[in-house]
């Protein structure tokens, strides 16, 4: 036997050298390293994941690049602001603080009213750094946060992607979310928003979730609580989870899926997720008391109904069983419908909040909460920017819809659940497209993997003849064709993605540029002039009235006390504003005295052409003022035929308003433009009605260079001229 | 015998020679033959040269100032007829200047003499000013004959005092001669003339240095707080009526100076970068001028704030003796026509370096020591800082950091990063290898 054995193997080993030596004397260097990587697919696994990080961060680095680090629009400032806070005075007065720059007079306690994610997470980064002696100012920290949860985005995506279906699914997922636009509109470098890292936590959680239920563990569940309450400490939208999950569940309980390992990932998750969710003060006890998070607990309470009637069933006979479930479902409905109604009859469930009406019903907002309307991101989607946020993606949707069929499974379901309910609410509001991103990329992926893996099989040398392959003529060429076509869409993607942020993501708003004749890149940087001045050359507790929009910025940059700002908590307050300005100057002169006033701030665009200024957003603050004050009447603001007008054919009480006066104020001298009259609009593009006017109760305080920023004083009583 | 008589004699000579100068000393025998004053108006701060002649020379000096000139006087120096600068000592408003000469020459800046005057004014008001001193050199000395010029920013003179003989002539006031003027004789001199110039005060300026002994560098931040001292504006500002013809004494541009090879300028404010600067090499005087506008023109009483920051290669500041490392460097940027008021000077050392001495204007001065961490700091930097009051801006000031720093500390940061590296990947092995699961397999 030895002998024979020996014998044989000899010879073998032969033949291997003589291999081994064909192979490195023939096959190019490219097979080679091509070898060598799916001999080690970790290694391209990792390097790819790398690659995918880097870009994630470094696409959202065009404002940086073409501007400066530096904080971008208009709640970012507000973060920024709490930041500063934080870190300058500890967790403990940020918790406490009450803020008297804002809403004056009302003032507003900040620590119960924020979701602190944010702010706590950019602090701890900072700390850490300052602790290992990196000195890296908390501004930059706050800029560069949103692209660097980003990219962690595009990890827990490829965990998600994998934990669903495959490692394949996985880096694809993570590499189209590292660039589509849709999530870029919120994450490039300075727009320092909830969102930036909100995004991060929400995928997170579903990853866990479904590592959850997929394991049945409750290590995992109590992970997904945890990442739960990273979600609800960064965002309001912690609701979406909060019932997607419930939902999830009560599908796979139709469906006929439930399994032991649901019933634990779901206890565990929800009982540890809303303990800890109670724990943000900005929550509070509304996991327990409002309508929004009823579904969960109900589905929980089921869950519990439906394993002790399973236990039950077990032990009874059918006939008895039917009688007990009959007696017992008739009692335990009315039991509930009777609670939930006493409940909301008692005010102890909070009917539901005019946000979440407008995501029910899109057409609620417009009817009843002009300040939620008012609010370009809350206006619903149109069909373009579907293409314009996601491009190919939104076509392979479906596809992955079809896939997520073919192979269902528990992740599979919650994939469709997710992609379907997202498509909703995307359509009603512009800014959930950032809901729909991420899950259109997963979706996507899995559409673009099972077709690439579908035809790649036939394009592998060792698969040419192989007969257990679906066989058709040319499968070869037509396998090829699709491959290549795939790849020329993914670079069209990759091309349309980079084009998109930097044509229209990238802009910090707070500065603006332009091409000046010659190509030469014009600044206009007037709002941090005007609010620099403000800071610099105004009393500290003086009193400035501006449209809520400026509110945060005013706060953050000019360091002074505004009447009402983007938190928009107090509706009857900004209707008061709106009211000052829709007014004549000797009527909102009354109100800004009664309101502490010192000075007046306007945004007027019509010297160099900039639209979103004050004067195109002066119906939404005439339509906010009436819906408190009856007195101010839309209509009024309108020529008889309708039309909202500036030039002589004007309503009068348009041209008499406080907010005309401020923005056209000396400005009927002024020639615009070549072969114009003097005081043309360049936004409205008419000559302005009103031109030769005085202001008796104000006198013009400030104007920026471009005439962006116009700041007024009020003037005593006594110095009335 | 011959003994006492030599002594009597050595004696007695003493006495006559103590004698004859304590006369000379007792002041009241020396009288200044001619007196020349020069007093130079151009925006806000004053620039004096005085030159004085007198009978015999004389060891001592005592230069006087007017009680109220003491304390805005930012720069005083004295030179004898070859341009040498004397030494003094300074008590209050007395100067004890050591001569041995009989010509002086004393050149003056004063800050915060000129006062807008009205103190309001509108936006399109001329912009007037006035400047008091007195018609006669404040002297502990008798002066047989002196005479004083003033020369104006403008022709334009509202009033002045006049004294004969005074004559004016275009942007030229001249008063004198005067003769035989009793010592401490003063008698009010004053004059409104109208400015063009801007009032460029600089509340506080704040220059930190920090030096990077690894990359060769030296990264200066200058803060600057400038404030429009002029007649403050009342009403409106019309940026309409500012674009088309301008606003009275406004600061539209605040030149710096810098050296020729500054590298990596920045110009910023906390909230960002402005955008609104120009640089521009200077052939003649071999400095990049830096035209800084502010975010906004500072009208009167108006305030703003910005820094700027930029490197400079160290080789050219940093001279090493062993162990011993002195830092020559400028106090300050060249602000011409610019006062201030307050300056904070501090420079962050090497990790492990420790100052031995802070050299300025000739002398070893006090110094606030604090600590600072860096990048990659295990232990404290130390932290120089000094406060001055007044300076001026216009000529190098030039300050030396003495310290000593063992060469062989450079070599602690590239091992901290080394060790650091080297222990996370150990510590990933480490990790890797052990089990952390509850269950066996």
């Amino acid at each position: 036997m030895k002998d024979t054995s020996k014998k044989n193997t000899e010879p073998i080993k032969k033949v291997k050298v003589e291999v081994v030596k064909i192979k490195t004397e023939t096959i190019p260097l490219e097979q080679q390293i091509l070898n060598f990587l799916t001999q080690n697919s970790s290694l391209l696994l990792y390097s790819t994941l790398i690659l995918i990080y880097i870009i994630a961060f470094s696409t959202r680095l065009f404002s940086v690049l073409r501007f400066e680090s530096v904080i971008h629009e208009f709640d970012p400032y507000f973060n920024f602001r709490s930041t500063k806070y934080l870190v300058n005075e500890g967790i403990y007065n940020f918790i406490n603080w009450f803020d008297e720059y804002s809403w004056y007079p009302l003032g507003r306690i900040i620590g119960g009213t924020v979701y602190p994610g944010l702010m706590v997470t950019s602090a701890i980064i900072y700390w850490v750094l300052n602790f290992f002696h990196l000195n890296m100012k908390i501004r930059n920290i706050c800029v560069f946060l949103a692209p660097l949860f980003a990219s962690n985005t595009a990890i827990v995506t490829y965990l998600f992607g994998k934990e669903v279906f495959d490692k394949r699914v996985g880096l694809l997922a993570a590499a189209f979310i590292a660039i589509v636009p849709g999530y870029i509109s919120r994450s490039v470098a300075g727009s320092y928003d909830n969102e930036g890292i909100a995004i991060f936590a929400l995928i997170n959680t579903y990853y866990l979730w479904v590592k959850a239920v997929n394991t049945g563990s409750m290590f995992w569940s109590a992970l997904c609580a945890l990442g739960y309450f990273y979600m609800v400490a960064a965002w309001g939208g912690y609701v979406f989870i909060i019932n997607l999950i419930p939902l999830h569940v009560i599908v796979l309980l139709i469906s006929g899926r439930y399994s032991n390992r649901l019933y634990i990932a779901y206890c565990t998750t929800y009982i540890l997720g809303t303990l800890l969710s109670m724990q943000i003060s900005f929550v509070g006890f509304q996991p327990v008391q409002s309508s929004e998070h009823m579904a969960a607990l109900g589905v929980f309470c089921f869950l519990q109904a439906y394993c002790l009637t399973n236990w039950i069933r077990s032990m009874l006979t059918p006939v008895q069983f039917y009688t007990l479930f009959r007696i017992g479902f008739i009692f335990i409905s009315s039991f509930v419908t009777i609670a939930l109604a006493a409940g909301i009859a008692t005010g102890y469930i909070s009917p539901f909040t005019g946000r979440f009406y407008s995501l029910l019903d899109p057409t609620y907002a417009k009817q009843h909460i002009p300040i939620i309307a008012s609010v370009s991101e809350h206006q619903p989607t149109a069909w373009a920017s579907y293409f314009f946020d996601l491009h190919v993606l939104a076509f392979m949707f479906p596809a992955g819809f079809y896939f997520c069929f073919k192979n269902i499974s528990d992740g599979s379901i919650f994939l469709i659940l997710y992609g379907i309910t997202s498509i909703y609410f995307s359509g009603v509001m512009v800014r959930l497209m950032l809901i729909l991103a991420p899950i259109a990329c997963v979706l996507a992926a899995v559409g673009f993997s099972f077709t690439l893996r579908a035809y790649m099989r036939y394009l592998k040398s060792e698969n040419s003849n192989n007969k257990e392959l679906p066989q058709f003529e040319n499968r070869n060429q037509i396998a090829l064709f699709i491959v290549v076509a795939i790849t020329i869409i993914f670079i069209f993607f990759t091309i349309h993605c980079t084009w998109v942020t930097s044509e229209a993501y990238s802009s910090p708003s707070i500065v603006l540029a332009a091409r000046g004749q010659g190509g030469s890149k014009i600044i206009f940087d007037d709002f941090r002039e005007g609010y620099n001045w403000l800071k610099h050359n105004t009393h500290q507790n003086a009193k400035v009235m501006s449209w809520w929009d400026y509110g945060y910025q005013i706060e953050a940059m000019a360091n002074r006390t505004v009447l009402v700002d983007n938190n928009t908590w107090n509706n009857s307050h900004i209707a008061l504003v709106g009211k000052a300005f829709a007014s004549t100057e000797e009527n909102a002169y009354e109100i800004m005295k009664s309101l502490d006033v010192d000075y007046v701030l306007v945004i007027f665009g019509g010297l160099i052409g900039y639209a979103s200024d004050d004067i195109n957003k002066f119906l939404w603050m005439v339509r906010i003022a009436g819906s408190t004050d009856p007195n101010v009447k839309e209509a009024d603001y309108f020529t008889p035929n309708g039309e909202f007008r500036v030039d002589s054919e004007g309503s009068s009480t348009l041209l008499n308003s406080l907010m005309y006066k401020c923005c056209y104020y000396g400005f009927g001298t002024i020639t615009t433009e070549a072969n114009r009259p003097p005081g043309y609009d360049r936004v409205r593009n008419v000559e302005i009605g009103n031109k030769n006017f005085e202001l008796n109760y104000l006198e013009e305080a400030f104007t920026s260079e471009h005439w962006l920023v116009r700041i007024y004083r009020v003037l005593p009583p006594d110095n009335r001229s | 015998v011959v003994s006492t008589q030599s002594t009597g004699k050595m004696l007695s000579s003493q006495i006559v020679f103590i004698l004859f100068f304590s006369l000379i000393f007792c002041c009241e025998s020396q009288i200044i033959k001619n007196a020349e004053r020069n007093i130079h108006i151009t925006s806000h701060i004053v620039r004096q040269s005085i030159q004085i002649e007198l009978d015999v020379v004389i060891e001592q000096f005592i230069f006087l100032l007017t009680e109220n000139f003491e304390d805005k006087t930012s720069f005083i120096k004295f030179y004898n007829e070859n341009t040498t600068e004397l030494s003094f000592k300074k008590e209050k408003n007395y100067f004890y200047v050591q001569l041995n000469s009989n010509i002086l020459l004393v050149q003056i800046v004063l800050n915060h003499v000129v006062f807008p005057f009205p103190k309001e004014i509108d936006q399109r008001s001329p912009h007037f000013a006035k400047y008091f001193d007195s018609h006669y050199l404040f002297s502990k000395y008798k002066i047989l004959s002196q005479e004083t010029k003033v020369k104006l920013p403008t022709t334009r003179v509202e009033s002045y005092s006049r004294l004969a003989p005074s004559i004016l002539n275009g942007d030229l006031i001249k008063y004198g001669p005067y003769h035989d003027i009793e010592p401490f004789k003063s008698s009010d001199l004053s004059i409104h003339f109208q400015t063009t110039i801007p009032f460029n005060e600089l509340l506080s300026f704040r220059r930190e240095i920090e030096i990077s002994l690894w990359s060769g560098n030296l990264a200066f931040e200058d803060h600057f707080e400038l404030l429009n001292s002029g007649a403050k504006i009342i009403g409106e500002f019309s940026r309409f009526d500012h674009q088309t013809s301008g606003s009275t004494a406004s600061i539209q541009n605040f030149v710096v100076l810098l050296p020729k090879n500054t590298k990596d300028i920045y110009y910023r404010d906390d909230i960002g970068n402005i955008s609104t600067s120009r640089i521009s090499f200077n052939e003649e005087s071999e400095f990049l001028n830096l035209e800084l506008a502010p975010r906004y023109p500072l009208l009167g009483g108006w305030k703003a704030k910005f820094l700027t920051g930029f490197n400079l290669a160290l080789n050219n500041f940093l001279f090493v003796f062993g162990n011993e490392y002195i830092l020559n460097t400028t106090l300050l940027p060249i602000i011409p026509e610019t006062s201030i008021n307050n300056i904070q000077f501090s420079v962050l050392l090497p990790e492990t370096a420790k100052v031995t001495s802070f050299v300025y204007a000739g002398k070893n001065i006090d110094y606030n020591l604090s600590n600072k961490f860096s990048y990659l700091d295990l232990s404290p930097r130390q932290y120089i800082t000094i406060n001055l009051n007044k300076t001026i801006s216009d000529i190098p000031q030039f300050i030396q950091v003495k310290f000593i720093f063992s060469f062989s500390n450079l070599l602690r940061e590239p091992t901290i990063l080394v060790v650091s590296f080297f222990s996370i990947f150990i510590f990933a092995t480490f990790i890797r290898k052990i089990n952390i699961s509850i269950n066996n397999n």
